[in-house]
């Protein structure tokens, strides 16, 4: 594996006295530098995630805690909204590939310094400086029936292409991905031109002079220095998709028409806030942690871990 | 960078992150005086209020300030602080007060369940000790917040349904704005004209839910005796599926069905919706009269006509204007309880009562108030049908899960045109049945709410 | 690389940006426009030009409360906890790209695991949390919150960028004989400055439009946020939307001015990052 031969790499430097050492410093300085953040994580998530599973076990009985074992769970597993719940979530990950796609495109498309890039550069940013409320709000407008693209689309004799956008159960949730995936977008540009920025130019210059076309040279050279930062964004981009939506559901659909928008958080805020039953509220948050645990550890199991990236 | 900016930037760190552990380490323990219930005179007393209402009865800030002054220099004592809440903070910041036991000490709640399921959680304590009852006699509709004998909140103003009319697309469509459709089909009839005339009907937003639940309380309880009714249907005893409960959806399917909403209704909320109205894009508006008069204001007291919405049941809320108190609730937490409820009376009192309408223009929940002083004519009109003929806001008599799952679902997904009548009935039923088997703990209040 | 001729290619990458750039300044446009209306004028026009340009919804704004002390809480609460995060944040992910310990790949992915739990679930336990703390209500339980919530992504980030750094570099300082921090201070970070400019942006954007745990756990009018302060007029059945616009615009104005004004070290801290070689 390429992160042993680094590991041995490292170490054939010096003796094994000293490679010795240096493990045994390593661990000491790393139990230094981790325990700040140890420290804040512990206290800051702690006693809530405790307290979630706790919760999970249990109903409230007007102010009374009761166990009841798995019976949240259970109640969960049978309950056909919570189910639509998760397979919205699951439909929002495909906003995942696209904004990935989307973003290496842009940030290449920067990354080449037409006339004007800088302006472009800017702008593109300038939907993640919006609160998602704002965005909500903005583009509930637009998406109305009555709404500005709906006026464009008839005033162009398009008439049959302006429909209901956030109120027809079939394309609410669509919609819905096409706001998230103008908000994220900015993100993901400016964090894939960041790290090509810091590509050296030597190997563009080298894959010129070698007449590769714009094709290869970004598949065998961008791609590859991206790696790392690809994982990074894919795996924050599934965590959006999963736990960090509400807020544009909330604004813009309620988690309606019907329950055809409902995520997993707004049924976490109506079981908890809305129908006093925090017990299951809980138990979608225990799922999400379990899921989510899961799906990284794999991940980085296939990707061989973390040294995979380093040259 | 040098070793010293190194070792200064780490020092600075470091201090940062102990000054953040220690402020936690040596917080704990400020709040938690021990005081006795009764307080002399003499002793200081902080009383926190977190309230909503500014939202829907503008103005109301203006009152409470005044209100919270006068307070204050009557009894330099007691210091007040109101906290306005948002409208998506105040139900969630409540709940997370209630399960640390901490926060406010007289609390905002709207009617019925909203006040009564944290009653049943243990957060409010019963105001009967608190408050005289040769006081508290003269608060309009207590029994909302009516449990087990107790009365767990009291009212502060009134806030009930009606439609409002555009009287001149009323005159454009050759109906008579002095006789506003009274029955069904003199309702559907105007309707019918008023579309002829190229006037859209009925302005509405289902978007966000709310407006749902409203149609579903102003057409069902056309059908119903009382809110026993729903509540039986709640708890079992009677099916959402029966023909005295699934009967409204047929009539809200004819009003779509005969395009007589506009055309966006399910794309908008229902804000957008009473703006349309207000465009004058639209000859009707379902409206809540909190905002009324700032309604006519904009558009002019002449120009706006108000009606009970038209009757097609026979059951005995039929005729009926649904009215509910939004109001207060002192918290079961609060180490000055009494003094609590002391400043609730005192916004009961007379100078305060009339401030109350002077400041909104909006009718105070407590029947001291001299009507003489309403100088519109629709809000006369609402004083009297509160008079007359007061019935309870159902809305405010059901599980949240009926509204969240069967009753705002079920009007999207007719009015976008995808549910029939029997299928959003059936929903209902479905959202119910949710409701019993995941809350019995909820079932069982409601079951001893019923008839009560 | 240089200058591209108007080529047809050039021309279609044209196009493409500019497309992209309307559709991101729509709303904006729609923002600007929106919040100089009356709340008349907007009933009947949406879209258009406002017809004389009305600054009632500012003055509603500004008289609405105490403007200046909630950006003064705003930019106390966003800079101090993104301050601190990053310290701590660097500290944690050096450790994790450049350090070799037992199980470091179970705690790395156990952390980011974290950021999945949803805020919404986190709210009540939170607020048990400080009060038992005796934070509640202050500026520091919200400070640490927020530190907390943060930490997960910034270590996330900051560890895949520390881990580009090529290998050769850092042994190269090891037998130069440069300790670890010097290495960590000398080399990765400002090997790492687009990093640090990207987390900043990213955190900062977050902490100031942050709503939830804000409104919640401040619950006394002196101790607002901007973002608090200005939505606190929306309700269940009455929006005002040349207000809401006019309070997001002035929120979302502040960080707009630190973004373009920051420009020239945001370009700085891009660049500065190239690894010759």
């Amino acid at each position: 594996m390429k992160g042993m031969n680094q590991a041995t790499d490292l170490v054939s430097t010096g003796s094994t006295e000293k490679r010795a050492e240096r493990k045994l410093t390593d661990r000491y300085q790393a139990l230094l530098f981790l325990a700040p953040a140890v420290l804040v994580i512990v206290s800051v998530f702690l006693y809530p995630v405790v307290k979630l599973v706790q919760y999970s076990l249990q109903v409230q009985d007007y102010g009374q805690w009761k166990w009841v074992g798995l019976a949240n769970y259970r109640g969960l597993l049978n309950d056909d909204i919570f189910r639509q719940a998760a397979k919205n979530n699951a439909i929002l990950l495909l906003c995942v590939p696209i904004l990935v796609i989307l973003s290496i495109f842009f940030a290449i498309l920067l990354y080449e310094k037409i006339r004007g890039w800088q302006a472009y550069r800017s702008i593109v940013f300038l939907p993640y400086l919006l609160a998602i409320p704002v965005v909500g709000i903005v583009f509930s407008y637009i998406f109305q029936y009555n709404g500005i693209l709906n006026e464009i689309l008839r005033s162009v004799g398009l008439g049959r292409l302006a429909l209901d956008w956030l109120a027809d159960s079939k394309l609410a949730l669509p919609t819905v991905m096409v706001v998230i995936i103008w908000k994220e977008l900015g993100f993901g540009v400016i964090l894939f031109l960041s790290r090509l920025l810091s590509v050296p130019e030597e190997l563009y210059e080298a894959a010129k002079l070698d007449g590769a076309s714009w094709w290869q040279t970004h598949w065998n050279i961008t791609i590859p220095q991206l790696r790392g930062i690809i994982q990074f964004y894919s795996i924050v981009a599934v965590i959006t998709m999963i736990s960090w939506v509400f807020n544009y559901v909330y604004v813009m659909t309620k988690g309606g028409p019907g329950t055809s928008t409902m995520v997993s958080e707004l049924y976490i805020y109506q079981q908890g806030f809305r129908f006093n039953l925090m017990g299951t509220a809980s138990a979608v948050g225990v799922i999400l942690l379990i899921v989510t645990s899961i799906v990284i550890f794999l991940q980085f199991k296939v990707r061989g871990g973390l040294d995979s990236d380093t040259e | 960078m040098s070793k010293k900016r190194i070792i200064k930037f780490f020092s600075l760190a470091l201090v940062l992150l102990l000054a953040v552990t220690a402020l936690a380490g040596c917080g704990g323990g400020n709040d938690k005086k021990t005081e006795t219930e009764t307080q002399t005179q003499t002793q200081p007393v902080n009383l926190t209020v977190w309230w909503w209402g500014e939202q829907e009865a503008p103005g109301a800030q203006k009152w409470m300030d005044e209100t919270v002054a006068l307070y204050q220099k009557e009894h330099p004592n007691i210091k007040i602080k109101t906290v306005l809440q948002s409208t998506d903070q105040l139900v969630p910041a409540f709940k997370a007060a209630a399960a640390a036991k901490q926060g406010p000490d007289i609390q905002y709640f709207w009617g019925g369940v909203w006040t009564l399921e944290d009653a049943w959680a243990g957060s409010l304590v019963p105001l009967n000790d608190l408050i005289p009852a040769e006081e508290m006699k003269h608060y309009i509709n207590n029994n909302e917040r009516t449990f087990d004998g107790k009365q767990w909140g009291i009212g502060w103003y009134l806030s009930g349904n009606a439609i409002a009319y555009n009287k001149d697309l009323f005159n454009k469509a050759g109906l008579d704005p002095a006789n506003p459709p009274k029955t069904w089909d003199e309702f559907i009839a105007a309707c019918a004209k008023l579309k002829k005339a190229g006037i859209t009907p009925v302005a509405a937003g289902v978007k966000d839910g709310w407006f749902g639940g409203w149609l579903w309380q102003l057409l069902n309880k056309q059908t119903l005796d009382s809110v026993d009714d729903i509540k039986k249907a709640a708890v079992g005893e009677s099916k959402f599926t029966d023909e005295k409960y699934a009967q409204w959806w047929g009539k809200l399917k004819e009003l779509k069905d005969k395009g007589y909403f506009n055309n966006d209704v399910a794309s908008l909320d229902y804000q957008q919706g009473q703006d349309m109205w207000l465009q004058g894009k639209a000859a009707m508006v379902f409206g809540n009269d909190t905002f009324f008069p700032g309604w006519i204001k904009q558009m002019g007291v002449d120009k706006v006509g108000i009606m009970q919405v038209p009757v097609y049941g026979t059951g005995k809320m039929a005729d009926t204007i649904t009215v509910t108190a939004q109001g207060w609730g002192v918290t079961s937490w609060s180490k000055q309880q009494k003094e609590a409820a002391n400043f609730l009376v005192f916004m009961h009192t007379p100078d305060r009562i009339k401030a109350w309408y002077d400041n909104t223009g909006v009718l105070p929940a407590d029947d001291r108030f001299d009507a003489s002083a309403v100088q519109l004519p629709q809000m006369k009109q609402m004083n009297e049908w509160y008079l007359t003929k007061p019935s309870l806001n159902m809305e405010n008599f059901i599980p949240s899960m009926l509204e969240e799952r069967g009753i705002f679902p079920g009007v999207q997904l007719l009015l976008s045109g995808e549910k029939n009548a029997k299928d959003a009935a059936a929903l209902t039923e479905k959202a119910i049945k949710e409701w019993r088997s995941s809350n019995p703990a909820a079932l069982e209040k409601f079951k001893n709410w019923i008839g009560k | 690389m240089t200058r591209n001729k108007l080529t047809p290619g050039v021309f279609l990458k044209h196009v493409v940006l500019m497309f992209m750039s309307l559709s991101a300044l729509f709303p904006i446009y729609f923002m600007v426009i929106t919040s100089f209306k009356t709340k008349e004028e907007y009933v009947y026009n949406k879209f258009n030009l406002p017809h004389s340009f009305s600054f009632e919804s500012y003055s509603q704004v500004f008289s609405g409360g105490n403007f200046i002390k909630w950006f003064a809480n705003s930019m106390l609460l966003t800079f101090s906890s993104v301050i601190v995060v990053a310290a701590i944040a660097s500290l944690a992910a050096y450790a994790f790209a450049r350090l070799r310990f037992r199980n470091k790949d179970i705690l790395l992915n156990f952390i980011i695991a974290l950021m999945v739990v949803p805020p919404v679930v986190m709210v009540i336990p939170l607020f048990n949390f400080l009060v038992d703390m005796g934070l509640i209500n202050t500026m520091y339980g919200v400070v640490i919150i927020y530190v907390g919530l943060l930490l997960p992504f910034s270590i996330f980030l900051l560890t895949s960028f520390f881990k580009s750094i090529p290998t050769s570099i850092i042994e190269a300082a090891y037998l130069d004989g440069c300790s670890t921090l010097q290495i960590l201070f000398r080399i990765i970070i400002p090997l790492s400055m687009p990093a640090f400019v990207t987390l900043t942006i990213v955190n900062v954007l977050w902490a100031w439009n942050e709503l939830m745990i804000a409104v919640i756990f401040l619950q006394d009018d002196s101790l607002k946020t901007l973002m608090v302060g200005l939505t606190a007029f929306q309700s269940r059945y009455n929006l005002n939307i040349p207000v809401t616009m006019a309070g997001l615009l002035i929120t979302t104005m502040t960080v707009l001015v630190l973004y373009i004004f920051g420009q020239r070290y945001f370009i700085k801290g891009m660049t500065a990052g190239s690894v010759k070689g």
